[in-house]
């Protein structure tokens, strides 16, 4: 109890100090447009939940509560490790029961900019929509929305949180809002990469030599067609993509159909959320079910060109890279790694539990 | 009577003045305008994925995405003996990416639908690609549904204005399976096309125009020059052979119809 006292305290004193960085009181409850770096695409706000920092704070702290689990064994942050990007290094992620579930963590960055869908089939078309599902998945959190709200509602501490973050009392559609907020506010954006697009450092020559592979922008290097689906500053084009990493059982029939499952169409058979680099080296493992455990593993699908399909995309073909040119595309890859978003996230996380 | 007579009468002489050229608003009258995108391989229609055209040479081409920006697509209209035009919009971004059966191509992807006003309009003009006023902006200038807050290419410092990806035999196996990626960018690039024609307006009567693509002819010159796959299946740039030649001909490649 007197742990709770003291978690309770910090968050209220964390949403305390939120409060009084606001240029403006009378604007504290409600509305604060979320905005990202410069050198990102323009946000706009939701206007069915618009943004206010409180919203988000009150979403990092249900977000890292077990008591959103059927047991109050997990939370949403038993798969999405600050430390690893918001990934858990697991091919499949393990939920309540021990249940496996289905697909790789995916991260959770720069999620604001979604607009195609949210998973890796892009089944939720809002951060909003998205953030219910795990709760009442059985191989995820596994309750069930009557639960987690009685629950909320007994705790000491969150109706005050939420009339104030939200000016409403617990509702699912204002949990969600709230989970959605704090995934909307988990913003990376400072890694080496950015810090040389500014001017700031250099790349050494062999993330150089990588970086001309991943953007085809040398022509005495070889073409790494990275930069076509993965294009910056997200380092995601936010489209669905057959990559080639499943062997086709038929023309079109993939043992995940993904994206194809939700629109129906079977050329999206087999197409995936092409998912964001940033961080990429935390990440692992890889694709879509987990089965690289490497970034050596990925570039060398990628070099050998897939497995064919009708659909795989164009852009997936053998590459033609010498083992240094495949060490320049990793050491590349790593300069997109943020330290300093990593280190905030976790010691928030810290505070919090 | 009398006074009934003059209400009548006020009313009707009201009435009267309001009925001239305008809309509820006092405004010029407008029509509904919508303006399509088809796309078609010669005389077939254009499909994703399934459907296989014959190529030059025996080669066979099988598409999966085809996609261009228009820029400042505007009817053209002459007032006072000076040519005029009536922007519909400054940038949109044509993609055929979904278009999977005939009915599909037949009906094709709208490009912008508004209420234009009313007159005699004499063509439609637009800039194939990005004009270069708006290739000098940056994703980070739009909001994200903008259709400039994707495709750019930074090592380019340009837009990517179409692209072209999609499978091939190159060696008359039977089997599709030599990829074919173009993707066309760069201010030397862009072109200027103009439609003349009447379009005629009339209010309340919705109009429809549909801008057709044939892949064929972008591929294919009038003097039967051919882009040849084997030569190079991929061209990410702004100067290669491949992308010069294709946007060479992506203005032949059009033709305009009303529906």
């Amino acid at each position: 109890m007197l742990r709770w006292s003291w978690h309770i305290f910090g968050a209220a004193f964390f949403l305390l100090c939120l409060s009084r960085c606001t240029a403006d009181p009378e604007s504290l409850a409600k509305s604060i447009p979320l905005h990202g770096p410069s050198h990102f695409v323009r946000l706009t706000d939701a206007p069915q939940n618009p943004y206010h920092p409180e919203k988000a704070a009150l979403g990092q702290i249900l977000f890292f509560d077990p008591i959103l689990s059927k047991d109050s064994t997990l939370s949403c942050g038993s798969c999405h490790f600050p430390d690893r990007a918001f990934t858990d290094g697991r091919a499949i992620s393990i939920g309540v029961d021990g249940q496996k579930g289905t697909r790789n963590a995916p991260s959770l960055v720069n999620l604001a900019w979604i607009t195609e869908g949210v998973f890796w089939d892009g089944r939720s078309p809002t951060l909003e929509e998205q953030a219910a599902h795990p709760i009442v998945n059985p191989n995820e959190l596994g309750s069930d929305w009557p639960t987690v709200l009685d629950r909320l509602k007994a705790h000491p501490e969150y109706p005050a949180l939420f009339a104030r973050a939200f000016d409403s009392a617990i509702e699912k559609e204002v949990v969600v809002n709230a989970l959605a907020h704090f995934q909307r506010s988990i913003i990376s954006s400072e890694s080496k990469y950015d810090s040389v697009m500014r001017g700031e450092v250099d790349y050494t020559a062999l993330e150089l030599r990588g970086k001309h592979i991943f953007f085809d922008s040398s022509e005495d290097l070889p073409d790494g067609e990275c930069g076509h689906c993965h294009t910056p500053p997200l380092f995601t084009d936010q489209t669905y993509m057959n990559n080639g990493v499943q062997q086709q059982e038929a023309p079109f029939t993939y043992p995940d159909p993904g994206r194809g499952t939700v629109t129906g169409v079977k050329y999206d058979n087999g197409r995936f959320r092409v998912p964001s680099l940033r961080n990429i080296e935390l990440t692992a493992p890889y694709m879509h079910d987990g089965r690289f455990t490497t970034l050596e593993e990925v570039v060398d699908h990628y070099n050998n060109g897939g497995h064919p399909g009708p659909n795989v995309d164009p852009k997936i073909r053998k590459l033609h890279l010498s083992d240094e040119d495949k060490a320049a595309l990793i050491a590349f890859l790593g300069t997109l790694t943020d330290t300093s978003f990593v280190d905030k996230l976790s010691l928030q996380k810290a505070l919090l539990q | 009577m009398k006074y009934i007579l003059s209400l009548f009468a006020l009313a009707t002489v009201l009435i009267g003045i309001g009925c001239d050229n305008s809309d509820d608003n006092g405004g010029p009258a407008t029509a509904e305008l919508t303006l399509m995108a088809t796309g078609t391989y010669g005389d077939d229609p254009l499909v994703m994925f399934e459907r296989t055209y014959d190529y030059e040479e025996n080669m066979k081409l099988q598409m999966q995405l085809l996609q261009g920006y228009l820029s400042d697509i505007a009817l053209v209209y002459v007032e006072d003996g000076t040519e005029r035009e009536e922007l519909l919009t400054d940038i949109a971004l044509v993609s055929f990416g979904d278009i999977y059966t005939d009915a599909d191509a037949e009906a094709g992807v709208e490009v912008v639908k508004m209420e234009v006003p009313v007159r005699n309009y004499t063509g439609l003009k637009f800039g194939l690609g990005v004009s270069p006023e708006l290739n000098a902006t940056i994703p980070p200038d739009y909001e994200l549904t903008h259709p400039l807050s994707q495709n750019y290419w930074e090592d380019a410092s340009s837009y990517i204005f179409f692209k072209i990806e999609g499978n091939a035999d190159l060696n008359e196996d039977g089997e599709l399976q030599e990829k074919l990626t173009y993707h066309i960018g760069g201010n030397n690039n862009f072109s200027t096309v103009q439609f003349n024609g009447a379009i005629d307006l009339e209010q309340g009567t919705p109009q429809a125009l549909a801008l057709n693509f044939d892949l064929r002819k972008i591929l294919i010159k009038g003097d039967g020059t051919f882009w040849d796959f084997r030569e190079a299946q991929f061209a990410h740039s702004t100067t290669s052979p491949a992308a010069v030649f294709m946007s060479e001909n992506f203005p032949t490649a059009l033709s305009l119809e009303t529906r």
